[in-house]
This record gives C-alpha cells, structure tokens and sequence, in this order.
C-alpha cells in the first residue's frame, strides 16, 4: 500500500542520522517518546545518540551503572524537520537541545 | 512427592537436551582419536550450558517470553533476521543428522541400508507431534532414553582410568594432530551450545506453565539435568577411549561408534548402542523440529503451543510439517550422517553467539526479569561465555576445513 | 477567548522500546502478531500522531532492505487472501505497552490473521487429526 507523503514509519526512523544546521551529524534517532493528548498519541521528543540505544537497551554492565556523563540528546518534535525522512535536520541550534547522561544506578534484590 | 517427580522428570528430559547425535558422535570421536585427553572441553562446555539454560528458564518463568520472543522484542527485527535465517539452516542440517542418526540405528539391528528408514522416522516423527501434547513428546522421549546409561554401565564395567580423567580436567594442548585436536573441541562445544535446545527449554518452560515458583525446580533441573547428561557423555568419551582408541579404531561412521559398546556388553553391544543412539536422536528429532516451528511462531507472533490441536495454530502446524520432509531429504541428498552431525555442530559454534549474547541484555533487563536479573558475578561469566562463544565460532569453519 | 492546551498524560510511551516488535494481545489474550511497524501522521505546526501499528511480513522485512519487503509485498499482493493492503490496528486501540502490547478489539477485527485462516481451511482440516480446534488430549 503506498503511503501517504504526510506519514511516516517509526521503524524507519530509527537508526537515521540526525544532522544540525551546520550539517554536521550529532547523532542517530534511538527512541521516539509518545504521550497522550486527548484520545490519541502524539510524539514528543526524540532521543538521539549512544546513550539513548543504551536507554533503549537497557544494559547494565556487569552489575554497574555507567558513569554520569552526557551520553546524548532529547530532541523536541519542533526541533527536528523530517521533511526529509531519510535525512532528518535539527529546527535549531545544537546548544539548545537538553543533553542527558545514563540513569543512576539504584538499590535492587537480584539473582544468580 | 508431586514435586519431586515433577522435579525428576525435569531432569530425565534435561538429559534429554543434552545427550542427541552431536553429544554421541563428538563424545565418541574425541575418545577414539585423544583418549581422556578432551574431558576439560566437556566439562567447561557442561558449566556454560548450566549457566545458559538457567537463565534461559528463568527468563521464561518471570516473563512468560520465551528466549526467541525476548531476542525479536529486545533486539529489534534486524537482529531477529539474522537468528531466523541462521538457526533455521543449522537447524534443518541438525533435524538432517537426528533422523540419520534414528535411521543408522535401524540399519546397526536390522542391516537395512539406513536410506530405507528415512521416510519411516519422518514419518514416526511427524505424528508424534501431530497428535502428541508436549508432555508426551517431551517425557516419553526422555524416559526411553534413560537406556543411555548403558554407556555409564559400559564405563564402569571397562575399569575407568580415574586418575587420569581427573587430570585431563584440566586444559592441555594436544600432542598430534592439533587441527582435529581443535575442531573436534570445536564440535564438542558446538554440540553442548546447541541454539535449539535453549529456545526449547524455554519454550517447554512456558508449555508447562513455570512461573515464579518454579524458579528453583528451573536451576536445580538445569544444573543436574546437564550434570547429569555430562556423566553419559563422559561416560561415552572413556568407553570410546577404552575400547576404540587402543585397537586404532577411528570413528569414522556409526558402526565403528557402535564397537565400543562390544566389549563390556558381548553380543548385547551392538543393540545396546543401537537403541541409545536411536531413541537420543528420536527425542533429539522431535525436538528440533517443534524448535522450529517456537522459532517462526514466537518471532512473528503466531499463535503456538504443542498442546493446542493444529486446527488452532495453523501456522505453528505447517512449519515443522514442512521442516520434516527437508530434513529427511537433507539425509537422503547428503549422504554420511556422521558428516552432516559433525558439519552441523561446527555451524551450532558459529551460531552460538547470535543466541548467547542477547541473554546478557535480556537477564539484566527488569522489564523482563525483574527482580530476578543477573548478579554482577553472573554477568562477567555469561560476558566471558559470550567472548568464548565468539572466538569459537570465529575458528569453527577454518578447522572445520583442517581438521575435518 | 484562547483556546485550551491539549491535555496530556504525562507518563510517555517509548515508543521503540514498549511497542514496536511487541507481542500484540487481544482482550482474550489471543496472540495478534507482532507490530512490525508503526504508522505517524506528520502535521503542519503540531507533533507526529501516532495513528496505526501495522501487522505484516512485508513492512517486516522491509526494515531489513526494501528489496525484502518490496518482495513480500508482491507475494503478499499474489497470495495473501482477500486483502489489497497490510493489516494495520488503529492506535485508538492500543490500551498498553511493555513486554506484551494489549489492545482492546478482538482479533477477528485486526485481519492478521488471514493466512492462519486460510491454513486452517486449506490445509490443515483436510489432514486427519486437523479438522476440530481445541486442546490436545
């Protein structure tokens, strides 16, 4: 079935580069964030770069945290222009986009 | 008492999953051609099996997903693809080499040309699981198979070199033949790391509905289950050392195996060898071929279980309907099933760490597992399972070429 | 009079990690498929809404290369039965995310299950044993 110009696949999305004004890549879209709006969903932000596959991974090596450093980018959906599917472009400047860093590690029982 | 027969057929089938043609062949191999000297292979093998299949089984207890379900939602399609395509042609040569391994046992007792048994066993095979629950095709295999502690008995009767077993636990070089030395090492891991029989055990796991209070029955089951198929293919590797490798007999087709059972057994060997190798790879078939249709089911959703009529899980049906015919005409086409088992183990070692190495994300993953991840210590020996599993299967096609 | 802000539940749906490859349920737990894919509707001034998962081989394997799931498709267009496109479920039925998807209409409403159908009918009840559903003895 051929899509429609106005949608657009989020399993294609994920893995694209992510390139700010100057053209430079920052990252790879590796999560979309959804939240309800009314009755339906809409996307809020994307995150992009290494530390957003490990959030999507979940891995914590060997039974440790990785330590709290800037891992990636949360990116709002009137910061990204996806005009262009396969070339997605940031709306602003790289500055203004909030860095994140990988979760604290927390108390938890486990086993094995 | 409930538990504890629940607990004992845990294990029964355990041996199950263990022991299969690639155990036998590879067991009987390193015996004939190295002595006691490849028991280390067998025991750092047994260990991250254990390890595995644990935490396989805990994985399934907690989250009610199997290892292929988890692997397809965890790791996303791209990664599942790969799974798919590679297990599906290792597992088509596997099924390949247990009915070849059920069809050499018909020829050893009634010396028919196995070629004639081929069509006979598919067939057996597909109705079993056509009509069988899980519990059926899973416990009646493995009851029957418990004649493959003749080759414990053969052991015992032939006055096993203790001394020297206990010393070959530890690593060592071989001293001729280095290239053989190491792919049939290769082929003794890759028999032990089997990509099927993980998904399997996870998968009967949900079948018998283990949930958090199984969670203990699921490690004892796994580590003396394994143990205990370990002790036959020990057993198997010193009996082929003690009667086959003195004689210079190498195991260069199933008949040659079989010899190792004359000894201690008389005119009772043959049989004895026969119906062991024979019902290990009949359990081993029905496994393999109810894998594949886990496999196709679980990573595109289908409806499965073993337990439900095939009217209500069309597709799960098709799958190992189609996958029997293949596997018998892979034995037909192919010739040697000793070749097609030996061949089909060096792929199981490429293949192993495709299936190991999501085990580590998923185990550590509390959408999955919740409170019961992996502690740190778990971690590092799954992390060097899957370091050990990659430099195998790096090395598995070069010595399956040297040393083959 | 300005107009209201949309409201929002607050807590977000990842949708990469609590939808998509997901097992999809039905209100009985009947096992759907899996969401191969998923559909947004890109809008002038205002976020991408989510409007559909989609349920298909094709949209599958075109996550690999589309050459895959162009060839998916043509065979999904030659054999799969009395369908012209991909069985897609809106997202108005989505109830929630995680391990498993749920969703609230029953699978018979999603058309996913048109080749297990087809089978059913086909193949399977005309082999001995296959005939009636139900569970094994």
């Amino acid at each position: 079935m051929a899509e429609k110009k106005t949608e657009c696949r989020v399993e294609l999305l994920l893995g694209r580069r992510v390139r700010a004004q100057d053209g430079r890549v920052i990252g790879r879209i590796e999560e979309l964030r959804a939240e309800r709006e009314n009755s339906y969903y809409v996307v809020t932000e994307f995150h992009l770069g290494p530390s957003a596959l490990i959030e999507a991974l979940a891995v914590r090596h060997l039974g440790l945290t990785l330590p709290g450093r800037v891992h990636g980018y949360r990116v709002r959906w009137d910061q990204l222009d996806l005009n262009d599917l396969l070339h997605p472009r940031l709306t602003c400047p790289v500055e203004q986009l909030e860095r994140f860093a990988a979760p604290r590690r927390t108390r938890r029982s486990t086993a094995a | 008492m409930k538990n504890m027969m629940n607990l004992a057929l845990g294990i029964v089938t355990s041996i199950g999953g263990f022991l299969d043609v690639g155990a036998i062949a590879t067991a009987a191999l390193a015996g004939a051609a190295f002595g006691v000297q490849m028991l280390w292979v067998l025991a750092v093998g047994t260990l991250c099996v254990m390890f595995l299949t644990e935490m396989a089984g805990r994985l399934a207890c907690v989250s009610h997903h199997s290892l292929v379900d988890a692997v397809r939602e965890r790791c996303g399609f791209r990664y599942f693809s790969f799974l798919l395509i590679g297990e599906l042609l290792v597992d088509l040569l596997v099924l390949a080499a247990e009915i070849g391994g059920v069809a050499v046992a018909l020829h050893l007792v009634t010396g028919v040309d196995y070629r004639w048994f081929v069509p006979i066993v598919a067939f057996a095979l597909w109705v079993l699981i056509w009509l069988g629950t899980f519990s059926i095709v899973q416990n009646g295999a493995s009851l029957l198979g418990l004649i493959t502690l003749s080759f414990v008995v053969g052991m015992w009767w032939m006055g096993p070199p203790w001394h020297e077993a206990m010393k070959a636990l530890v690593p060592s070089a071989p001293s001729h033949d280095t290239a053989k030395y190491w792919f049939t090492a290769v082929g003794i891991i890759g028999a032990l790391f089997e990509p099927f029989m993980l998904n399997f055990y996870a998968s009967g796991a949900i079948e018998e509905k283990w949930s958090l209070k199984d969670i203990t029955m699921n490690r004892v089951t796994a580590v003396l289950g394994m143990g205990f198929g370990a002790v036959i293919a020990i057993s198997i590797v010193m009996l082929s050392a003690l009667t086959l490798g003195p004689h210079g007999i190498q195991v260069d087709s199933y008949e040659q195996a079989a010899l190792m059972m004359v000894q201690p057994f008389g005119s009772w060997g043959i049989p004895l060898f026969a119906a062991s190798l024979g019902i290990a790879c009949f359990g081993a078939s029905l496994q393999v071929a109810l894998n594949l249709s886990y496999l196709f089911s679980q990573g595109f959703g289908w409806n499965w279980s073993e337990n439900l009529k095939p009217h209500d899980d069309a597709r799960f049906a098709m799958v190992y309907t189609l996958a029997i015919p293949v596997g018998a005409l892979l034995v037909v086409v192919l010739g040697d099933p000793l070749k097609i088992t030996t061949f089909s183990m060096a792929l199981n070692a490429l293949l192993a760490p495709v299936i190991v190495f999501p085990l580590l994300i998923l185990m550590n993953d509390r959408y999955y597992v919740r409170e019961y991840r992996n502690h740190a210590i778990g971690n590092v020996f799954v992390s060097a399972i899957v370091v050990l599993a990659f430099l195998i299967a790096i090395v598995a096609i070069p010595l399956e070429v040297l040393g083959g | 009079m300005a107009e209201a802000p949309p409201r929002r539940n607050r807590e977000p749906l990842p949708l990469a990690r609590d939808v998509l490859d997901k097992q999809v349920l039905d209100p009985d737990g009947c096992k759907v498929g899996k969401v191969d894919g998923i559909i947004l509707a890109l809008r002038q001034r205002r976020p991408p809404r989510v409007i559909a998962m989609e349920i298909s081989q094709a949209t599958a394997w075109r996550r690999i290369h589309h050459v895959f799931g162009n060839f998916a498709d043509w065979l999904r267009t030659k054999f799969e039965p009395g369908q012209d496109h991909p069985a897609r479920v809106a997202f108005e039925h989505f109830v929630r995310g995680g391990i498993d998807v749920h969703i609230d209409i029953p699978w018979k409403r999603t058309r996913a299950l048109v080749w297990e159908d087809w089978l059913q009918e086909r193949v399977i009840s005309k082999i001995p044993g296959g005939r009636r559903g139900g569970k094994k003895d």
